[in-house]
């Protein structure tokens, strides 16, 4: 794997760029004491590290920056005719909020050809192992993440792959520009350290690096960096607030200072807030969407050319189990008047999910439906996110998930239409026929799908179905194995907090899950309200077999087992079979096809090659299910009545209408349940089991401790 | 002996209301002393009947007037004692506070609030891969043979 590594040695001021192909440039890169001017030992601020390339077919190799404004873009501009990029980790951002812990880089080239300099693959053609790659023809989007070992940057690049991975310092490939640059991880406390303090306003930068095409901002020509972040699902309550207010306010001269909002598919347009005008006492995102976030940027006109940096306030971005969903840029407002357009645009990322980003964090070949052949699903390459002893919940690829479905089976399977099967049905009943031979005591089982099976049958021309040595002279499409064990992100949704109080969990609030093929699962608000749950099915499809995994930010929940296959009859008996299978069906007999990976339920799976629609299972309560944690499962899956069920997750969320009016509070007070000191000005208030003491008759005792019971205005 | 009567628009369970007193008036107990819910004699005079507070200085405590009535010359008042006004300083202590219109934490359930109008929110996960509709051209069987 081509990669470039940024590598800092604590203590030592050392910091090595390399690569991990002998031949490229970065090898030469400087040390760390040559990005800045001065003692390192504070890292007050940030580094940046960018890398170019561009079409003078002159040895650019890598920019390096250091610290200050001024020589972020030390030699930059001498490159005469191109485009620069430039980030800057904002001097006031408090220096102990700051981690790069598990930065992501994202590079837009739209479909230019570019190419790295130090002679690394495209992003193109290492996903694609130098074959066709027409799917990656519209990638726009690089993305890299140091989420492994931090200091870490994929080189990565989208556009033409160039065809070579020996590029030498002087042959550029590229038409145009392209760079990518990386914030490295600067800190080396414990992440839990960070995490574990809500104090802090964790601070994480991630860089777009867009095309002209794709900016509006200040000079159509300039390229400009925007540190952004990835859409968050989840929490989205903003800690200590007012202390990132007043550090971003320690700006001066004519820098300013904005708030805007993320928002997401449903609430896409959420308006620019204003000038960190964000009421002192919201706590939340401050708009009523819940999957909205502020963000705040500063804009830096000390230059020739307006550069923004951009960062987001997010409390569980140190998280291990960051969920990348989208990300969308809404509105930005106040820009010059050399803007030439009112509204900037940031790419706009439909293809990203959680499970595509995971798989390109780790350089995974990305899933998606129509590639889902030929993937390597040994998760062996991923790396270990979540290190032993911290309190995460595993990612599925820690759980031990063995990905080895039944797809090889002692026959021959064919994919065929409807209108071959009646073609074959009618050879078996033809007088071509050999004698004493009956067809249907070779057909192991028909199954019907509730999709095109194309993808995974193998050759392009067909193959004679044949029965023995007879041939049917009904062509069909061999079913290859590469059709096992495939993958569809079936989708997220972010349970938002309803009410943002004890009514977003049970017994007031209820969350259900239908998952296709699969059935439905209680999902335990407790554990979702405020975050993610996504749906990874894997699916067998020679057995039709299919399990959803259920994530929770992207952590491994539960899984559900179900089958999408339907049996189709071949004979009166099997028919019979069918039937019964779906009488039981419909008298509730059929339990849960259940199966609890991780211990959370046990049962029993087990719907076969032309399995019917279901078995009779059970499963019995977990510790963590009496505790009310543990999945509960119902329904059951398979069945050609699955083909008539929506064929997306549903979620179903149930949740009281009631709001808490100031009223209410006012007269009622809301619970509390501490020992307090009691003071003026804290309004209705009721105590338990006060102690009254002092010189007073026991009337008068008395009469105070009534009071207190029913409730007194401090 | 003193006493002075007065108004006061606060709640009664406000701790430390603002009394508006007049001037002092003399009075004599009616029947025997009682400082907790006493019955006092005044000039007819001396009491508006808009009156709602009283301070007796000689008991020390503030009362809540529960009464008065008119005899001719003469008003006699009835009160009970004012603790959340007299005693003050015994509701500024620690104390464990159950429910509070200030600090309180939203995610404890509150049972006053048990009659909840439920609603049902149908969202279909739309943001990922489906398999595809079938149509009547489809290759969706799979044919065992052996």
């Amino acid at each position: 794997m081509s990669r470039v590594s940024a590598t800092y040695t604590s203590g030592s001021g050392q910091f090595n760029v390399f690569a991990s192909q002998s031949n490229v440039e970065c090898t030469l890169s400087p040390t760390l004491s040559t990005l800045f001017s001065g003692g390192i030992s504070d890292f007050d601020n940030s580094i940046c590290l960018n890398f170019c390339t561009n079409n003078d077919r002159v040895n650019t190799s890598y920019r390096y920056s250091g610290y200050t404004e001024n020589n972020c873009n030390i030699s930059w501009d001498d490159v005469s005719g191109h485009d620069r990029f430039d980030f800057y980790w904002a001097d006031n951002v408090p220096q102990d909020t700051v981690s790069f812990i598990g930065t992501v880089l994202l590079a837009s080239t739209e479909n230019r050809t570019t190419n790295f300099p130090n002679g690394l693959f495209s992003l193109k053609s290492y996903l694609n192992g130098y074959g066709s790659h027409d799917a990656w023809d519209n990638l726009r989007f690089v993305l890299d993440v140091g989420g492994n070992g931090f200091n870490d940057i994929y080189a990565v690049f989208s556009g033409s792959d160039g065809g070579a991975s020996n590029y030498t310092a002087t042959d550029h490939y590229t038409t145009s520009d392209c760079a990518i640059k990386y914030c490295p991880n600067l800190m080396t406390r414990d992440i839990t350290t960070i995490y574990a303090n809500s104090n802090y306003i964790n601070i994480r930068p991630y860089i777009v690096f867009m095309t002209n095409d794709e900016i509006y901002l200040g000079s159509i020509t300039s390229l400009h960096p925007w540190a952004c972040f990835f859409y968050y699902n989840g929490s989205y309550q903003i800690e200590n607030f007012n202390d990132f207010k007043a550090n971003i306010n320690k700006s001066t001269g004519a820098d300013k200072t904005f708030t805007g909002a993320f928002g997401s598919d449903d609430a896409p347009y959420l308006d620019f807030i204003g000038k960190m005008d964000i009421p002192t006492e919201k706590t939340q995102a401050p708009l009523s969407s819940s999957t909205a976030y502020t963000i705040s940027y500063k804009r830096y006109s000390s230059s020739s050319a307006y550069r923004d940096a951009l960062w987001c306030l997010h409390k569980s971005l140190c998280d291990y189990n960051w969920n990348m969903i989208g990300l969308k840029w809404v509105r930005t407002e106040e820009f010059t008047s050399a803007e030439t357009h009112t509204k900037m645009k940031l790419p706009y990322m439909d293809d990203f999910c959680s499970i595509d980003c995971e798989s390109w964090v780790t350089g995974l070949t990305q899933i998606k439906q129509s590639d889902s052949k030929n993937v390597d699903m040994s998760f062996s390459h991923l790396p270990n996110i979540n290190p032993a002893g911290k309190d995460q919940q595993d990612k599925y690829d820690q759980i031990g998930i063995t990905l080895n479905g039944a797809g090889n089976s002692f026959c021959h399977w064919y994919g065929v239409t409807s209108s071959e099967m009646y073609s074959l049905l009618s050879a078996f009943y033809s007088a071509s026929v050999p004698t004493g031979l009956n067809p249907l005591d070779h057909i192991i089982g028909v199954i019907q799908a509730p999709f095109d099976i194309s993808a995974y049958c193998s050759g392009t021309g067909g193959t004679a179905i044949k029965i023995g040595t007879w041939d049917t002279g009904v062509t069909g499409f061999m079913l290859g194995n590469q059709g096992s064990n495939s993958f569809v992100n079936m989708g997220s949704y972010a349970i938002p907090r309803y009410h943002s109080n004890f009514m977003d969990y049970a017994p007031y609030t209820t969350i259900s899950l239908y998952v296709p093929y699969c059935g439905t699962i209680d999902l335990p608000p407790s554990l979702f309200v405020g975050h993610t749950v996504s749906v990874q099915l894997m699916y067998d499809i020679f057995a039709g077999d299919c399990t959803a995994m259920i994530m929770r930010d992207g952590s491994y929940y539960t899984s559900i087992a179900g089958n999408f296959t339907s049996t189709v009859a071949i004979s009166a008996e099997n028919m019979g079979a069918i039937k019964q299978a779906i009488v039981n069906g419909c008298m509730g007999v059929i339990g849960g096809a259940v199966t609890g990976i991780g211990g959370f339920a046990s049962g029993n799976v087990a719907v076969g090659i032309g399995g019917t629609a279901g078995m009779i299972g059970s499963f019995a309560k977990s510790t963590e299910e009496i505790n009310g944690i543990a999945p509960t499962m119902r329904g059951v899956a398979g069945g050609r009545s699955m083909f008539y069920k929506p064929n997306k997750p549903i979620i179903y969320i149930n949740t009281p209408v009631n709001k808490i009016t100031d009223g209410y509070i006012n007269t009622h007070g809301l619970p509390v349940m501490e020992t307090k000191t009691l003071s003026a000005g804290n309004g209705f208030t009721v105590v338990d089991n006060p102690v009254v003491t002092g010189n007073m008759t026991q009337a008068e005792r008395t009469a105070i401790v009534n009071m207190f019971k029913t409730g007194i205005i401090l | 002996m003193g006493v002075q009567f007065g108004t006061c628009n606060e709640p009664t369970n406000k701790i430390n209301r603002t009394y508006s007193l007049g001037g002092v008036n003399t009075f004599a107990p009616y029947g025997s002393v009682d400082v907790i819910n006493p019955v006092i004699i005044v000039s007819s005079g001396a009491v508006s009947s808009t009156d709602s507070v009283m301070y007796i200085s000689d008991y020390a405590r503030y009362y809540n007037i529960t009464g008065i009535q008119y005899d001719g010359k003469r008003a006699i008042v009835t009160g009970t004692v004012d603790v959340a006004k007299t005693y003050a300083d015994a509701f500024y202590t620690s104390q464990f506070v159950t429910r509070s219109q200030s600090g309180y934490n939203k995610n404890l359930p509150d049972t006053n609030l048990s009659e909840c109008k439920p609603r049902t929110i149908v969202n279909a996960i739309s943001n990922g891969s489906t398999f595809g509709n079938v149509t009547g051209s489809s290759r969706c069987y799979m044919i065992g043979v052996m």
